[in-house]
């Protein structure tokens, strides 16, 4: 099942959008014009009007955040950053964009530029995605062409590059401190924050770091207005969202649901439900640093506030769907795996904590599923200790899955 | 093949641009590695500390101070690839090119390919599914013709 075209803001049909023509030929480009008539107010209000929340992750209001990085922009000078470092496990959503339609996020980009003021935006995406860079990289050398980038971008007095950063394999450059980091070249460590990037970002200027489906937003918006971006989704989730469903289904992949639909119609609609003779026994929501919910809970509505009621997340859109041959002792040593390996090292908390955390698993794995039940609530109250004294969102990661498991699904573990 | 002033040179002399650099250099090298005197030409170049520029290198799992062979076969071991048994795909990878002259093989994470899990990745492109057993025999075509050649 595929979703309507009346209930689309982002995925466009089109086979070839990579291609200036065929992205034009699609509308690409004429919310960015329409855009340029307008006062930076009015852009600002449009996209604080509709609701937009961060896609990255973290749900922050994007209209909150553009407005801040105007506000702070006294000296003439902001940077747009792009975060397409995607890597999050069981995330893939950004990297279909840019390789489906590369154009749909630099016309998002232009937008955002233009609402805060910045003449140089950066796309810092992940290393290891090739074929995206590929596709990127030759829609700015058509748009350029085409002088939809450049100096005085249609004859206005707008001028906008956008340079592609590749970023070298670690997970923790997706957090946007340590991407700012990254970006200037430097090992990617955490900035401790406040200030945000919104006031001191790349360089110390005011820097507008956005993920890459939150940018993709912005032309619907500019296009069609506030409400008619508000017509779909819930009142403090307007829109709609990608999600990226793999596991045991019978169709993984990206869909673009409305905010709001029960997660179990997301699994059994696009998703098609379980494969033959197996079943759904449990979910893991947005990725390893994200939360599991049992298969009762899945009746809640895919937004971020109802989730968040329920301790869980919608993180990054990841829906990952385990049937009946899926371990959990196993699942849980590969997230700490993850975390351990990522952990950047810069403060004791986390260094130490997700290598313990790990360890533990590890030594509890060669126990009894009777041991490994009563070990997991001690990993939990560790793993709160590290995600209190950390200095970044790596640190404070690993208490999610840890802790839904514990509340959710722990009658599962193996 | 391009020297490393060449490279470095296409880069403003700005910190900014060293992981692009430090990418293209290694990715140019024939020993698809960062060679200590590139390292300290960019230093050079970016009027910083070489051990500034070592640093960063070291930090980043895709950036090697050592020579590596001319193909690297990355295998993901996330979560959904792990779920769908990319551990046995590794061992059998391991058989077939663990000696291998000119395939260095290892493990990675996520590759964004959860839809069609277990993914490995040749250098910079994604494979899965069944596109893997294609690459097996791509692989074995194309090295058999390097050795030989």
């Amino acid at each position: 099942m595929k979703t309507p075209d009346a209930k689309r803001r982002i995925l466009r049909s089109g086979k070839t959008l990579w291609n200036l023509a065929d992205a034009l030929k699609a509308g690409s480009y004429q919310a960015f014009e329409k855009a340029l008539g307008k006062d930076t107010q009015e852009i600002l209000e449009e996209i604080f009007l509709s609701g937009l929340r961060g896609r990255g992750g973290a749900g922050f209001p994007t209209g909150t955040k553009t407005k801040a990085v105007h506000t702070s922009n006294t000296h003439g000078c902001s940077y747009v950053v792009c975060n397409a470092d995607e890597g999050e496990p069981g995330t893939f959503k950004d990297r279909i964009l840019m390789e489906e339609d590369p154009h749909l996020l630099l016309e998002g980009l232009l937008i955002a530029s233009l609402a805060v003021r910045a003449s140089h935006a950066y796309i810092y995406i992940r290393g290891e995605y090739g074929r995206s860079i590929e596709r990127l990289q030759t829609a700015i050398d058509e748009a350029r062409k085409a002088s939809w980038l450049g100096e005085g971008i249609r004859g206005s007095s707008f001028s906008l590059d956008i340079e592609i950063m590749r970023g070298a394999g670690s997970y923790l450059c997706g957090e946007e401190l340590t991407l700012l980091e990254s970006l200037e070249g430097k090992r990617g460590y955490p900035r401790i924050k406040p200030p945000f990037p919104a006031e001191k970002g790349l360089w110390g200027k005011p820097t507008l770091v956005n993920n890459v489906e939150t940018l993709a937003n912005l032309p619907y918006i500019m296009m069609h207005g506030a409400a008619a971006y508000r017509s779909l989704g819930t009142e403090a989730s307007p829109g709609t969202k990608l999600v990226c469903i793999s596991g045991d289904v019978k169709n993984p992949g990206v869909y673009e649901v409305e905010m709001g639909t029960p997660l179990k119609d997301i699994i059994h609609g696009p998703g098609g439900g379980s494969r033959e003779g197996d079943e759904i026994c449990f979910v893991l929501l947005g990725g390893a640093a994200g939360t599991f919910a049992s298969v009762s809970q899945l009746g809640i509505p895919l937004c971020y506030d109802a989730l968040r009621k329920e301790g869980l997340s919608l993180g990054s859109g990841a829906i990952m769907v385990f049937g009946k041959n899926a371990s959990l002792k196993d699942i849980l040593q590969n997230i700490l795996g993850f975390f351990k390996h990522e952990s950047c090292g810069k403060c004791v908390p986390c260094r130490t904590g997700t290598y313990h955390l790990m360890q533990s698993w590890i030594g509890g794995c060669t126990n009894n599923q009777g041991e490994r039940k009563k070990l997991l609530p001690q990993l939990v109250a560790e793993a709160r200790n590290i995600a209190q004294t950390c200095l970044c969102p790596l640190g404070q990661s690993p208490v999610m899955p840890l802790e839904s498991a514990m509340k959710n699904i722990i009658e599962l573990m193996d | 093949m391009e020297n490393t002033d060449e490279i470095i040179r296409k880069y403003p002399p700005a910190r900014e641009y060293l992981l692009s650099m430090l990418h293209e250099l290694q990715d140019a090298d024939p020993g698809k590695y960062l060679t200590e005197a590139s390292l300290t030409r960019v230093a050079e170049y970016l009027q910083l500390n070489k051990a500034v520029i070592k640093g960063v290198a070291d930090y980043y799992s895709m950036l090697s101070q050592r020579p590596r062979k001319k193909l690297l076969l990355q295998v993901c071991g996330s979560l959904m690839c792990h779920h769908a048994g990319s551990a046995e795909l590794y061992t059998r990878l391991r058989s077939r090119y663990g000696h291998h002259p000119l395939i260095s093989l290892a493990h990675c994470e996520c590759l964004g390919q959860c839809q069609q899990a277990p993914a490995v990745q040749l250098d910079q492109e994604a494979f899965s599914g069944a596109d893997i057993v294609e690459l097996i025999r791509s692989i074995d075509k194309k090295t058999a013709s390097d050795e030989n050649s």
